[in-house]
């Protein structure tokens, strides 16, 4: 039973990493995603992120279950935080065993990289500048 | 014809100017076929869904799937998870 978690509460690491743990799992690895305070060359002082949440939550369980068939011995869990996050807040959590940290570290990067590309959320980055959805190439110069 | 919910998020709630809508379709049509329905009827997704998934009933979907009778499609603008 992978553990999947989307909250508005802030993210307890601790908490989802704890479920990957097992006496047969030698190597335990993680990930957090942390709210900087630059993108692309821009200053960044919070960014806003919304989530389409259950079907989040449902793609989320799809990759975890993905990584945990293809790989064996391994184990997975992932956070998500959305709402308002200040700089240096956690936003994403991603945790893998293994029975060793080769195949730990290999699962936590297909996690994050998998999440990243396909998990229904987008962040809206606020700034000096204003604000914008990022990835949507159009949100600067239309309609306005 | 057949009704499906159509779902928007992000930038593109923004320029639908609302989260949701009832759309009606000829039964049959495709996902490729609401795509071109929404951006001929409403205005403001006009030239934007290129780079737009779908998602049926909480899964991505390829645009030769067929819709059927309350389908709930999310479009999906380009996702933006992790930090």
């Amino acid at each position: 039973m992978t553990f999947v978690l989307l909250t508005r509460a802030a993210l307890r690491p601790h908490e989802i990493v704890d479920t990957v743990r097992h006496p047969s799992a030698g190597a335990v690895v993680t990930f957090e995603g942390v709210v900087r305070d630059h993108h692309e060359g821009r200053a960044v002082t919070r960014l806003e992120y919304e989530a389409y949440d259950s079907m989040a939550r449902a793609e989320m369980a799809r990759i975890a279950d993905e990584v945990e068939t293809s790989m064996v011995g391994v184990r997975v869990a992932c956070g998500h935080r959305i709402g308002t996050l200040e700089v240096g807040e956690v936003a994403v959590v991603c945790a893998a065993s293994a029975p060793h940290r080769e195949e730990a570290f290999s699962a936590c990067r297909r996690l994050i990289d998998e999440l990243k590309h396909r998990v229904p959320i987008w962040k809206r980055e606020h700034g000096p500048d204003g604000a914008s959805w990022v990835g949507w190439v159009d949100a600067r110069c239309g309609h306005r | 014809m057949i009704a499906v919910r159509v779902l928007f998020f992000a930038a593109l709630r923004e320029l639908a100017g609302a989260s949701e809508q009832r759309v009606v379709v000829p039964a049959g049509t495709s996902i490729g076929g609401l795509r071109v329905h929404l951006e001929s009827e409403v205005p403001t997704l006009r030239g934007r869904l290129g780079t737009v998934r779908f998602a049926c009933n909480e899964q991505f979907v390829e645009d030769a799937i067929r819709l059927e009778e309350d389908d709930v499609v999310a479009l999906i603008p380009p996702v933006g998870g992790g930090a």
